[in-house]
């Protein structure tokens, strides 16, 4: 049933479009008649979330809430309702009625969401606005420079963008007493796709793992229907984040070097030699991925890609010039060090225990300015000035 | 430091209603009102149009909007020398050029504008040609941006446009191949005088100085009547100076970077 209505609000107008481009490109039938459906927010998140209620109930895992208050908490928890972190039901049960609000733990969640703040705010928008910028000029106009630095920054820019939101949640949940688990751990710093995925968007990974690989039969029926499981599983993860081709096809690229990976044990996270190469070509192969993900159809994806890898300069477009101002320059030189820093490295890990030492403290004031920053850049994001108001 | 901390952060979330109690000053350089509290309806409500109009109108009446604007600027500006605005360029020794004037000249293919000059010139071409059976002459003249004439105060040296050439070169292009009598060059004119050190345009604004109105007037009646145009045209020395910021200037906002701009523009009595 909640799949059933994922499948209406979020891909029927996907697949009646597909279904007509078929009729169309034959002799007849006529075109379905179809109103595009209105996406109702959030709503992948908290209908994964009601499956893992269901399932956790059926399995024994919890028992099932006898309050509606306590469900509806659990489903429509509004710090993390539109972008997770998907909290399953396991996890959180406990604390939808039995958790205590501390100012230790309001102050913990008030710096969690403040990192996060500032990490949307002033290091995802600014990469988000090289990456706008290039992704808003035809793949034509691009040349090997431009697009490599626009898919780096859209690189820097998904990855703080949402593990900002990430951040959010997770604070504004420690506010009002809740633990909500992570969903990042430094991604970039993967040694594998299979590493990658155990760090990036940890809680859907979690969930596809536990609530449909495994069920699936996972890796004890034989290698063929592991590699089968594997495809599956990552052709509905991209179909998750969107109905259009472009999702679906990203998904089938981590897929595919998932099962290449398990072919070849190149996978395995144990060892610890070779890591900056494995470092570099991970990243270069999830850097690729997100072009599929970042283009509005496989046309322009494929155009973006040549516009990569086959060599050609251009001159710089103006519209990129202006993009590349110092403050953004800054940011972005800045958000880069994500690449590069060390493995076990935690940014949220930086504000705990801060009230201890003059460091902690001086790590805080640096938060709080930033924070106002990154209000005064809210602030200013509808001011337009003008040029003849004089007049 | 917690309990600091916890407190400036529940002022943060009380400022708005405060602000709009005690009453903080708005900006005033967007030249628009203010979106208004949008009527509510239940329909509007599931349509979204609520929703996005709520936005709107708290975005432009947060209490202390204004001065949060004015810490932006001052932060891009002096910490980052960078614009506060995307339509305004920073260039070196204060002067500053207008993106979109700029812009013009970099965003499209050449082919597509060179199309749209060659259709302008040929049409101004046949407007002349049609004046002058009527026994009247056209006079015609594209004032340069201050980018044309002074593009080595860019903060950097611009990329070239997609062919190398700006509107400007298309538009003589065109001409050589669709030439118009009228035709009043400027550009040559204006860099003349500028290679003789005189400042032909504000630092701070889009327009020309008094000496550039003054060259491009009198190269525009020279050409409408050659023996007697010194009777048409008087610079009156004793025209009382204003100042005021530039347009560009205010764009950016008070930032201190230019003591303003001396007005004195009346040429014709």
């Amino acid at each position: 049933m909640n799949l059933a209505v994922l499948a209406y609000f979020k891909y029927s107008s996907f697949f009646v479009a597909e279904f007509n481009d078929i009729l169309a490109g034959g002799e007849g039938g006529e075109l379905i008649q179809w109103t595009a459906v209105v996406l109702p927010i959030g709503i992948s998140f908290f209908t994964f979330q009601k499956i893992t209620y269901v399932v956790d109930v059926y399995r024994g895992v919890r028992k099932a809430l006898t309050k509606f208050v306590d469900f509806a908490l659990y489903v429509a928890m509004f710090p993390q309702l539109i972008a997770g972190p998907i909290v399953r039901y396991n996890e959180i049960s406990r604390e939808l009625h039995d958790r205590k609000e501390t100012l230790d733990g309001f102050y913990e969640g008030l710096l969690r969401f403040s990192l996060g703040l500032v990490k949307k705010v002033v290091l995802a928008n600014t990469c988000g606005m090289v990456a706008d910028t290039v992704f808003g000029m035809g793949p034509s106009e691009l040349d090997s420079f431009s697009s490599w630095l626009g898919i780096m920054a859209y690189t820097l820019q998904i990855y703080f963008d949402f593990s900002a939101y990430s951040d959010m949640a997770i604070g504004l949940g420690r506010i009002f007493g809740f633990h909500f688990p992570e969903n990042f751990k430094r991604p970039y710093s993967a040694i594998s796709i299979t590493d990658f995925w155990r760090r990036w968007h940890i809680t859907l990974s979690n969930f596809f793992r536990d609530y449909l690989y495994i069920p699936l039969g996972g890796n004890r029926q034989g290698r063929a229907r592991l590699y089968f499981n594997l495809g599956v599983v990552f052709i509905l993860c991209g179909l998750w984040h969107g109905a259009n081709w472009t999702f679906i096809v990203w998904g089938l690229y981590h897929g595919l070097i998932l099962i290449f990976e398990r072919m070849t044990g190149l996978g395995k996270t144990g060892e610890a030699s070779y890591v900056a190469l494995r470092r570099s070509v991970t990243f270069l192969l999830v850097l690729i991925a997100w072009v599929f993900f970042r283009s509005p159809d496989m046309a322009y994806a494929i155009d973006y890609l040549s516009a990569m890898f086959v060599p050609s300069l251009k001159p710089l477009p103006f519209e990129l010039f202006m993009a590349l101002n110092p403050r953004n320059l800054t940011f972005l030189i800045i958000s880069a060090a994500v690449i590069f820093l060390p493995r076990t490295f935690s940014g949220a890990a930086l504000f705990t225990d801060t009230t201890a030492t003059t460091a902690g403290r001086l790590k805080v004031c640096g938060l709080m300015v930033m924070v106002i920053y990154s209000i005064a850049l809210l602030a200013s994001g509808s001011y337009n000035p003008f040029i003849y108001f004089q007049f | 430091m917690r309990n600091f901390i916890i407190i400036l952060f529940l002022l943060l979330f009380t400022v708005h209603p405060t602000g709009l109690i005690v009453g903080v000053g708005s900006d005033d350089s967007e030249n628009r009102a203010s979106a208004s509290m949008p009527d509510f309806s239940v329909d509007r409500l599931f349509n979204g149009e609520f929703i996005q109009e709520f936005e709107s109108y708290f975005n432009d009446n947060f209490s202390i909007r204004a001065p949060l604007i004015s810490a932006k600027k001052w932060i891009d500006f002096h910490i980052f020398r960078t614009s506060p605005t995307n339509k305004v360029l920073i260039g070196k020794d204060g002067w500053l050029f207008y993106n979109y004037t700029i812009l013009n000249y970099h965003t499209q293919s050449c082919e597509r504008r060179a199309r749209a000059v060659i259709t302008t010139v040929k049409r101004l071409q046949m407007l002349e040609r049609e004046l002058e059976r009527a026994g009247k002459m056209l006079v015609l003249t594209v004032a340069p941006n201050k980018a044309t004439i002074y593009p080595e105060y860019f903060p950097k040296p611009l990329p070239l446009s997609r062919c190398g050439k700006s509107q400007y070169d298309l538009f003589l292009e065109a001409l050589r191949y669709f030439p118009i009598k009228g035709f009043v060059r400027l550009d040559t004119l204006l860099l003349d005088a500028k290679s003789s050190g005189e400042p032909i345009y504000f630092k701070a604004d889009t327009h020309w100085n008094i000496r550039g109105a003054e060259l491009a007037s009198k190269a525009l009646l020279q050409r409408i009547s050659p023996e007697s145009w010194e009777n048409f045209f008087r610079l009156e020395d004793d025209f009382p100076i204003r100042k005021r910021k530039g347009g560009l200037e205010r764009m950016i906002g008070d930032l201190g970077l230019t003591s303003g701009i001396n007005f004195r523009s009346k040429v014709i009595p």
